[in-house]
C-alpha cells in the first residue's frame, strides 16, 4: 500500500502543474480513480486531485468540440453536444460504460490516461481524429490521441504530465457512426471487443472512414487499410465485409480479455462489418 | 503531534494519519485517517458499518455512498478524498424508528433478503429519485446497474424503487 505523506486539491491548472514539477515521479494525478485507487504505485508520496480544476465542461466551436478532462461518463451522457456530434458516438460509449457509479466517478482524462484495453473512449476518439491537450513541464500542446496512447507520453501522463482537454475537429461532427461493444454482459467493463466505425458519406459514396477496436486488442488501433476500401466506393455489404478482413491483415497481438485470441480473430472482421453497415444505416447481417 | 496543512488547496500527513473534515450524515467531523486507507475502511473504523465490503474492485456497489448527493463507490476512494465533501451512509438516511421512505417501500415490496446489497441500493435509489422523481422501469434498471444481488432477480427492487418514488411524490405535492 502507497504511503501518501500530501494530498493536494489544486484549483487551477498551472497549480496543479507547479505541484506535480516539485513531486517529480513521487506524484499521481487523480480524476475519477476508478482505474487508479486500486493500484496506486508503492512509491507515491502525493495525489494530486483534480476535482476543483474547471475541466469539467463540453464547448462547441467552430473548429472543433472541446471536453474538458475532468468530464464524467455521466456529464456525456447529460450533454446534448455529446448526443448531437458524430452520431452520439460519445453518448453510445458513455451510455456502454460498466455502472451508475463508475459513470459518475469515471471522466474522459482518466479513460484515455489509465489506458486499459477495455476502455471504452480510446477507440472512439481515435476514430474522430481527436487531439489531447497536455500539460507537461509547464508547456502546453496538442497531440493526436492515438500518438498519447503508448511511448513516452503515456508513460508521463497521470504522473507529471497532465490532460486537461480533448478536441474533436469538426468535420466529424456530422459523420455516421457506430459503437458496437461485445461483452458476455452489457454492463461489464472489461469487454471482448470495441468496435468504431465514422463515416462521411455524400451522394451515396464514402468520403471519409474512420474504423478502430478496443480492447480485443492491447491499445486501440486503426485500421487504414479498411478503411482505404471504402472510400470513395458506395457501401454494400459485401465492401464492408472486405473491409472486415483487411483490417485483419497481418494483425496479431489479441488480448484474451473475456474471449480467446483466436476467436477474436474471428469476431473482429464480423464486428467491423456490422459496424460499417450501422453506421451507413444498413440493418447488420 | 496532528496532521499540518500545507498550503489552502493540500494537506499533509503526520504520524501516518491525514486529519480531515468533513460533513458525514449532516454532522461536520474530523476524522483521522490512513495514509493509504480507502474510505469505505474508514467509514466502517469510525462506527458507519452500513456500507458493506463487497468485492473491493468496485464491480458489486455494496459500498455504496453519497458523496455531495451523488452515488460512489468507497472502495474506490481513498479516505482522504473526503476532505471537505459531503457524506451520506445509509446511517444518515434514516433510523430504525423513522425509516425513510425509500428504506419502508423496500421492506414492504419485500426487496430485502439477505440484506447485503440494500444500503447501497437504498442510497443509489435515493440518487436516482433526487435526480428524477418519476423514472420509467428502464430508468430504474439503468440507475441500479451498479448494485448486485445475489438473493432476488431484481423485480422486488424495481417494484420498491416504483412504490418509493410515488409516495415520494404524493409527500411533495401535499
Amino acid at each position: 500500500m502507497a504511503k501518501i505523506h500530501k494530498y493536494a486539491f489544486p484549483s487551477t491548472v498551472s497549480e496543479a502543474a507547479k505541484t506535480l514539477s516539485k513531486m517529480k515521479d513521487g506524484a499521481v494525478i487523480l480524476a475519477g480513480g476508478t482505474n487508479l485507487i486500486r493500484s496506486i504505485p508503492p512509491e507515491t508520496e502525493c495525489v494530486v486531485d483534480l476535482r476543483n480544476l474547471p475541466l469539467r465542461y463540453m464547448k462547441e466551436g467552430t473548429r472543433a468540440l472541446a471536453i474538458g478532462a475532468c468530464t464524467t461518463f455521466e456529464d456525456l451522457l447529460a450533454s446534448q453536444p455529446a448526443k448531437k456530434w458524430a452520431g452520439g458516438i460519445l453518448h453510445k460509449a458513455a451510455k456502454a460504460v460498466s455502472t451508475k457509479m463508475v459513470r459518475v466517478m469515471g471522466t474522459v482524462g482518466g479513460n484515455i490516461v489509465r489506458h486499459y484495453p477495455y476502455n471504452h473512449l480510446p477507440p472512439v476518439l481515435i476514430a474522430l481524429d481527436a487531439t489531447a491537450t497536455i500539460v507537461d513541464g509547464g508547456k502546453k500542446k496538442d497531440h493526436p490521441v492515438s500518438d498519447i496512447l503508448e511511448g513516452d507520453m503515456a508513460r508521463k501522463l497521470g504522473k507529471t504530465a497532465l490532460l486537461t482537454e480533448i478536441k474533436i475537429p469538426s468535420y466529424a461532427r456530422g459523420m455516421n457512426t457506430a459503437f458496437v461493444k461485445l461483452a458476455k454482459a452489457g454492463s461489464m467493463w472489461e469487454c471482448s471487443a470495441i468496435v468504431c466505425v465514422a463515416l462521411e458519406v455524400k451522394g451515396g459514396i464514402c468520403k471519409r472512414a474512420a474504423i478502430s477496436a478496443g480492447s480485443a486488442l492491447p491499445r486501440a488501433k486503426r485500421f487504414p487499410a479498411a478503411e482505404q476500401i471504402l472510400v470513395g466506393n458506395k457501401i454494400t455489404p459485401e465492401l464492408a465485409a472486405r473491409a472486415g478482413e483487411a483490417a485483419m491483415e497481418g494483425l496479431t497481438g489479441f488480448t484474451s480479455i473475456q474471449s480467446s485470441p483466436e476467436y477474436k480473430r474471428e469476431v473482429l472482421p464480423v464486428l467491423i462489418r456490422r459496424a460499417i453497415l450501422e453506421a451507413c444505416g444498413g440493418a447488420a447481417i | 503531534m496532528t496532521a499540518k496543512k500545507a498550503s489552502p488547496n493540500a494537506i499533509e500527513s503526520a504520524n501516518g494519519f491525514f486529519s480531515i473534515t468533513a460533513e458525514v450524515n449532516g454532522r461536520p467531523l474530523t476524522l483521522q485517517v490512513g495514509e493509504g486507507e480507502f474510505l469505505l475502511d474508514a467509514l466502517r473504523r469510525h462506527g458507519l458499518k452500513g456500507a458493506k465490503k463487497g468485492c473491493e474492485t468496485g464491480d458489486c456497489g455494496s459500498c455504496t455512498i453519497l458523496v455531495d448527493g451523488q452515488p460512489m463507490l468507497s472502495c474506490l476512494m481513498l479516505a482522504v478524498q473526503a476532505h471537505g465533501r459531503k457524506i451520506t451512509t445509509i446511517e444518515g438516511l434514516g433510523t430504525p424508528r423513522h425509516p425513510h421512505p425509500i428504506q419502508e417501500a423496500f421492506v414492504k415490496a419485500g426487496a430485502v433478503q439477505c440484506g447485503y446489497c440494500i444500503p447501497g441500493m437504498i442510497l443509489a435509489t435515493k440518487a436516482l429519485l433526487d435526480a428524477n422523481p418519476s423514472p420509467t422501469e428502464e430508468e430504474i434498471r439503468y440507475g441500479l446497474d451498479g448494485n448486485l444481488c445475489r438473493c432476488t432477480g431484481y423485480v422486488k427492487q424495481v417494484e420498491a424503487v416504483r412504490d418509493a418514488a410515488r409516495i415520494l411524490k404524493n409527500a411533495k405535492s401535499k
